[in-house]
């Protein structure tokens, strides 16, 4: 039986190696953990200490800021009228509902009447010149005429009819319905009144005149909105908000109405140093009216595991955030970072944070104590 | 003059009986007012000034309020210290003068010099000087119980108990603790007011500014007067709610629309919690300085019972600390030694001398010579506490030394003189002239041994020159009454009698003459046994421990712990009451505790939020499962043992403070760091406290942690404020009234102030982070979050910054347990100068109570040579020769053999109390060797030769020698068994007179007789047997 030799040195070296392997391992728990302290039950019940499992937190919610709702201009809609005139009468009220096409005011305007009077005419022109034109081709038929005469007629014929649908429309441009032009056509009575209709569905907010009022179409007779969607603005700092992202999700500070950011401002108010965050606020419920004063904050998700904690269990160590976790006997200081925090509970990340941690949320000003050197008599 | 006086009398002598009955009603009546206390006054002339601004941190108002008054402080004529204090929003600044100075001068100075600097001062400052108390003025502690609120509690206490105990005679002032001081909260909500566009200060003005009533004038309503008033101060919250702010767009806005008003309470800078059931108001009566304890006890007392109709239903006030029990307990028992002495003394007499009638005018001094002392106790103006009264009972036996020489030397003459025709009288003034150059001169040795202690300074100087004084006191007018009255006295009670000696003597003698004989006989084996009994003594004395002063049971405990710097107030006290009802479940001899926690309203005592006193009531100790307050002591140490995280010290209350006005600190040692640089003192404290902690015999090491409060910093951008129109001021004011409050003005209600606060929100002083998202109303209605304004960080700063002339220092200080004081501060300076290294610029100071002890030992090491020399002085005026003088003070080493030895078998220490055992031991030796030498040499006058001379006069005198002895040891046998508060302080003292008397009369019948056979004589005229 043939021995492979060992170089000489195999021995040594590995009594050296496992040495060193020893001594390694022996370094290494205490690198581990430098501020491990010793907590016995008795010990923890007497100073009230107590643990508690972290919960996961889906989302995090960033501190809130200062906002102001308001309409959403997409959704706001200013009723004026298309000629000048006078108001006669306010049909819609401030805090209607009203559907399109609603009836908002009555007015009456000269140029109504003159719309009306043209469209006379051009209802007679048209069938007029309708008239000639089928004499021409009559007279074309019986070879009396050439038929170039007939050519012009018609083409007369259908100017007229053109200009007769130009009539129209700007008929019921001013507000007439088709049943109410052929009225007109029937009765051939022309009357000044105009009727402002609703050109949307919506909200009344407020009304921009009053009955006798001489207006033009500069004046917002009725301005309505449709408040499905309110508009959120949210005053935010600079460095905060470029960290926002569109399509992020907002929470309202006192409602649980849906909210993603729309837009972010490009440019900072230079009295305050903020920048203006814009936010659709889904309002199908009803419950929120522009005007209102609240506050709002960013949720980010997708952060990695998340866990919420009451706020007595964050403490600061030699300025860093820090939660101390029970195992068994000792006690850890585990680094974690926060990433948001209110008066009650924290939400924290960490890599000592497990669903099974026992961190202590009661007691922490004593763990601290230890780690002064406070403690016993000598 | 001294025999003139004794005629006098014996020829007046209806006189001098009348002058009897007058001393004794005097005395009486003296008596009768004497103010009673537990413990002298030992607290210097110091004025105290108390500063609190709310809200602002230790280095600002070090700054800006400690720095400047202490400036105008350090030029005081007659200062002797100055020391501050400065915490979070509070500093405490003390300067203490000398003893002579007058109290009200000092505050007159100081109060002017503080009106100077006023005006340097930040606005919002309050505070002043402190009441005229001294740190042991705090006389009854009492908490209120019943079903209210704290803040209705500590109304009760501000506005009906405090007025009502304050005109007690004698109080200073109340202190309260605890509870909530109620305010009328504003909470503005910031949105709603930058909504409207009104900032903060219009909310403020208008609000301060809608608060009054007033007198508008008079009007005439035909021939009768009317007064108008207008009428339009608030009343209630819902008057604050109305107050009109503004009107912005004509639409008025009211306080109630932009904020929340309700019932909240200032933020508290102190909390006390009871016997593991949470909070409650306590209120402290505070004496005035130098008033009668006793009588402000007892006034208080009264005065609490009168109150108790006017307290609401269910409501009671438990007291928890009387000073008046331990008075009466303390004095109680130096009262009952006193009597058990008299008592042992009159049986001594009767035992001694025969017959009842000498025994009786004998004893007839103790009571005489008592009541003189009074009166000049009240003349001087001592009061009548433990240390006094213990002067009186040491001086017991020493007081009939003179009556006795007196009356036995003329019970004898009447006795041998019945036969001759001669009045009793004359009889008597004859006997009076043998004795009363011995008596004089041995009642003023004792005298002039005493004087030593009238020149300590400082606080051993006001606990023992007291007991100097009674002493003195009692011994010149037992000596006074001794040639006066005593042989008045005799010669009228005095028959005489049978020629016989009593029993005890005979017996005595009969003992006495062959061991006088043997010594006479061989003097070398009389000298070698004195030898070795004083080479015994020398090797025993290095193995006594010594220390300054055994402490006095006072019968509470007082428990303090310190915990983590930068706790909150509601942490704090939540483990308060952990600790308390694990110290009731585990400690059953706990009856109660009540802990405060921080600071009081006065701010006498103020505390940081981490530190709190726990006082103790113990159950009377017959409950007790081992009477041994040591035991106890441990079984508490043991308890709190396991609360991790919290450091604990024990002591007493007048112990505490008494430490704590000795040298700024609490601790038997104190080691003070001076330097500029607060991290440095504080690594150089923590260093100390970690080598102190390492001796053996080291208890209670602590050092306050003067890092580690934390601090959110807002560092102002000064260029973002002025861009955005503002100032620092206005900053600074909008964040404060956020946090700490701004108060706008108050609401009146019959004679109680309700302070307006306007506050920001609960939530925002419990979460940093919505603190640091604030944003801040600006004057013009602006909304700026204070990330606009600055930078939030968060830093670590000091706790609190201790200084002492104008220096800063840092603090650690030490309790010394099983082992003696300066062998435990001699180890520790060794240490720490081998371990610890302290960088220039930086230096060490000593302190504590070893200190006392050190001073008190460099006083008396040269005052008891002077006073010894003083005796020789006597002595040689006595004898006329040199010689003989310096022979009797060579007995007096000798004496002291006794006093060692039955020290270190009882294992007591040498402290001050035993030293001044020693002094009255040198004075009886001394008394005891003048009697001896004075009969020697008168019957060498009369020509007998110098062996049959020492033989009959050693014989002679065995009686009075003996009486002398006895007397003195058996007055002072009741304080050797006592144990009530007091008996510690007297106990090493008893043990040192009674062990050495047993020594010194021995080596006084044997050793002085050999010697002055030997050496009393000069040369020619000795005759060596």
């Amino acid at each position: 039986m043939t021995r492979s030799p060992l170089p000489r040195f195999t021995g040594p070296a590995l009594l050296a190696f496992t040495w060193l392997a020893g001594a390694a391992h022996a370094q290494a728990p205490q690198q581990a953990n430098p501020a491990a302290l010793t907590l016995t039950d008795t010990q923890a019940k007497a100073a009230g200490v107590e643990t508690r499992a972290p919960q996961p937190a889906p989302d995090v919610a960033s501190p809130t800021y200062p906002a102001r709702l308001d309409v959403f201009e997409h959704y706001k809609t200013i009723v004026a009228t298309p000629v000048p005139g006078i108001v006669d009468e306010l049909v819609g009220e401030v805090n209607d509902a009203v559907a399109k096409g609603a009836l908002l005011a009555r007015m009456h305007s000269p140029d109504m009447a003159q719309a009306q009077r043209d469209y006379l005419m051009a209802l007679d022109a048209a069938a007029l010149a309708q008239r000639e034109a089928q004499r021409d081709a009559d007279l074309v038929a019986e070879g009396i005429i050439a038929e170039r005469r007939q050519q012009a007629s018609r083409s007369a014929a259908a100017q007229a009819d053109a200009q007769l649908q130009e009539r129209r429309q700007a008929l019921l441009a001013l507000g007439l319905t088709a049943a109410e032009v052929e009225t007109l056509k029937r009765s051939r009575k022309v009357t000044d009144g105009m009727a402002v209709r609703a050109p949307e569905g919506g909200m009344i907010l407020d009304h921009g005149a009053f009955p006798g009022q001489r207006i033009d179409s500069s004046v917002p007779l009725y301005t309505l909105a449709r408040l499905s969607s309110l508009l959120l603005e949210v005053q935010v700092p600079a460095a905060v908000a470029a960290t926002l992202h569109e399509k992020d999700k907002v929470r309202l500070a006192d409602a649980p109405e849906d909210a993603t950011v729309e837009s972010i401002g490009h440019h900072a108010d230079p009295a305050s140093q903020t920048v203006t965050v814009r936010v659709l606020v889904d309002n199908r419920a009803g419950r929120l009216r522009p005007g209102l004063m609240t506050a709002a904050s960013f949720l980010s998700t997708g952060v990695g595991t998340a866990w919420s904690l009451p706020h007595d269990a964050v403490v600061r160590v030699a300025g860093r955030p820090t939660v101390f976790i029970r195992r068994g006997d000792k006690v850890e200081a585990a680094p974690i970072a926060v990433l948001s925090e209110t008066a009650d509970t924290v939400v924290v990340q960490g890599r000592g944070l497990a669903a099974d941690s026992a961190v202590v949320v009661r007691g922490t000003v004593v763990l601290k104590g230890m780690q002064a050197g406070l403690g016993g008599q000598e | 003059m001294i025999a003139r006086l004794i005629e006098f009398s014996l020829s007046q002598r209806l006189l001098v009986l009348i002058l009897i009955v007058l001393l004794a009603g005097a005395g009486l009546f003296a008596a009768r007012g004497l103010p009673i206390d537990a413990f002298p006054d030992v607290s210097p002339v110091q004025v105290n000034i108390v500063l609190k601004a709310p809200g602002m941190t230790p280095e600002e108002v070090e700054s800006r309020i400690t720095a400047p008054i202490e400036v105008e402080l350090l030029g005081l004529p007659g200062k002797q210290a100055l020391r501050s204090t400065t915490k979070y929003g509070l500093t405490s600044i003390t300067v203490v003068f000398d003893d002579s100075t007058d109290i009200y001068w000092a505050r007159n100075q100081v109060a002017e010099r503080l009106q100077g600097v006023r005006d340097m001062l930040p606005p919002g400052v309050q505070g002043g000087l402190a009441p005229i108390t001294t740190p042991l003025g705090e006389m009854v502690m009492f908490t209120i119980e019943g079903p209210a609120s704290l803040a209705e509690k500590r109304s009760l206490l501000d506005w009906v108990i405090r007025p009502a105990l304050r005109t007690v005679p004698g109080v200073a002032d109340v202190n309260s603790l605890g509870g909530f001081v109620e305010t009328f909260e504003v909470v503005p909500d910031l949105v709603a007011l930058g909504a409207r566009g009104v900032s903060l200060d219009t909310l403020k003005s208008a609000i301060a500014a809608n608060n009054r009533n007033d007198g508008a004038g008079r009007l005439a309503d035909g021939e009768e007067a009317l007064l108008v008033r207008s009428e339009g101060s608030l009343r209630s919250l819902d008057d604050l709610r109305a107050i009109v702010i503004a009107t912005p767009g004509g639409t008025p806005v009211r306080v109630g629309d932009v904020a929340q008003v309700r019932d909240g309470g200032l933020t508290r800078y102190g909390a006390v919690t009871r016997s593991g059931k949470g909070e409650t108001v306590e209120g402290l009566v505070l004496g005035l300085r130098g008033s009668n304890a006793q009588a402000v006890v007892e006034g208080v007392r009264q005065r609490l019972a009168e109150l108790k109709s006017q307290l609401p239903q269910g409501i009671s006030l438990t007291v928890f600390y009387d000073r008046g029990e331990l008075v009466d307990h303390a004095v109680g028992t130096v009262t009952e030694a006193l009597l058990i002495a008299v008592a042992l003394v009159l049986v001594l007499l009767i035992l001694f001398l025969g017959e009842w009638r000498a025994a009786l005018v004998v004893s007839l001094t103790l009571p005489l010579s008592a009541l003189a002392t009074f009166l000049l106790m009240r003349a001087v103006g001592l009061t009548a506490n433990l240390m006094s009264l213990g002067g009186l009972a040491i001086a017991i036996g020493l007081l009939v030394d003179g009556a006795v020489v007196v009356v036995e030397n003329a019970v004898e003459r009447l006795n041998h003189a019945h036969g001759r025709p001669m009045s009793p009288l004359t009889v008597i003034y004859r006997s009076m002239a043998e004795v009363t150059t011995p008596v004089v001169a041995g009642v003023s040795i004792i005298v002039v041994v005493f004087l030593p202690l009238l020149s300590l300074e400082g606080l051993e100087g006001k606990l023992f020159r007291p007991v100097a004084l009674a002493i003195m006191f009692a011994l010149g007018a037992s000596l006074l009454l001794s040639l006066t009255a005593v042989p008045v006295l005799s010669s009228l009670i005095l028959k005489p009698g049978h020629a016989g000696e009593p029993w005890l003597i005979r017996h005595a003698g009969r003992l006495y003459a062959p061991l006088i004989r043997g010594a006479l006989a061989r003097p070398v084996r009389v000298f070698i046994g004195a030898g070795v009994a004083l080479a015994a003594a020398l090797a025993v004395f290095p193995l006594v421990g010594k220390t300054f002063m055994p402490t006095m049971d006072e019968g509470t405990i007082v428990m303090q712990t310190e915990k983590l710097p930068t706790v909150s107030l509601a942490a704090s006290t939540a483990l308060d009451t952990l600790i308390q009802r694990r110290i009731m479940e585990q400690v059953p001899e706990v009856a109660g505790i009540v802990s405060r926690v921080g600071s009081d309203e006065l701010g006498l005592d103020p505390m940081g939020l981490n530190e709190a006193d726990n006082f103790l009531t113990l159950k009377p100790q017959d409950q007790w499962r081992r009477k041994d307050k040591a035991w106890l002591l441990d079984q508490l140490r043991l308890a709190t043992a396991d609360i991790p995280g919290i450091s604990f010290g024990f002591t007493q209350p007048i112990d505490m403070r008494v430490q704590e006005m000795v040298s700024g600190s609490r601790g038997d040692l104190v080691v003070k760091i001076k330097g500029a640089d607060i991290a440095t003192l504080n690594r150089l404290a923590a260093d100390v406290a970690a080598v102190l902690k390492e001796l053996t015999g080291s208890e209670d090491v602590l050092t306050t942690l003067n890092e580690g409060m934390q601090y959110l910093t807002l560092r102002l951008d000064p260029l973002a404020i002025g861009r955005l129109g503002l100032t620092v001021d206005t900053v600074e004011e909008a964040l404060r009234s956020q946090l700490e409050g701004t108060q706008a003005g108050s609401v009146v209600r019959g004679n109680r102030r309700t302070p307006i606060l306007i506050r920001g929100p609960a939530d925002l002083a419990r979460a940093p982070q919505v603190f640091a998202n604030l944003t801040l109303p600006m004057p013009d209605g602006r909304l700026i979050p204070l990330s606009a304004v600055g930078r939030v960080e968060r830093v670590d700063g000091p706790v609190l910054l201790s200084r002492e002339e104008a220096r800063r220092q840092s603090v650690v200080r030490a309790n010394v347990r099983g082992r003696d004081l300066v062998g435990y501060v001699a180890d520790a300076r060794a240490a720490i100068a081998a371990k610890v290294s302290v960088p220039a610029g930086y230096e060490l100071a000593w302190g504590g109570q070893f200190e006392n002890q050190q001073r008190a030992a460099a006083r008396l090491a040269i005052v008891i040579p002077c006073c010894l020399v003083v005796i020789f002085v006597i002595l040689y005026g006595t004898f006329g020769t040199a010689r003989q003088a310096l022979l009797v003070l060579g007995n007096v080493p000798f004496a002291l053999v006794g006093g060692i030895i039955s020290l270190w078998l009882s294992g007591e220490y040498l402290s001050v109390p035993a030293s001044v055992g020693f002094i009255a031991l040198l004075g009886i030796a001394v008394l005891n060797g003048v009697v001896l030498v004075a009969c020697f040499n008168q019957l060498l006058a009369r020509g007998v030769p110098i062996v049959e001379a020492v033989l009959q006069g050693a014989q002679r005198r065995l009686r009075p020698v003996l009486m002398t002895a006895t007397i003195a040891a058996f007055g002072l046998l009741p304080l050797l068994f006592q144990t009530g508060p007091g008996s510690e302080v007297q106990r090493p003292l008893a043990i040192v007179v009674v062990g050495g008397l047993v020594s010194s009369t021995v080596l006084t019948l044997l050793v002085l007789p050999a010697l002055y056979q030997r050496f009393g004589l000069p040369r020619p005229r000795r005759v060596t047997p």
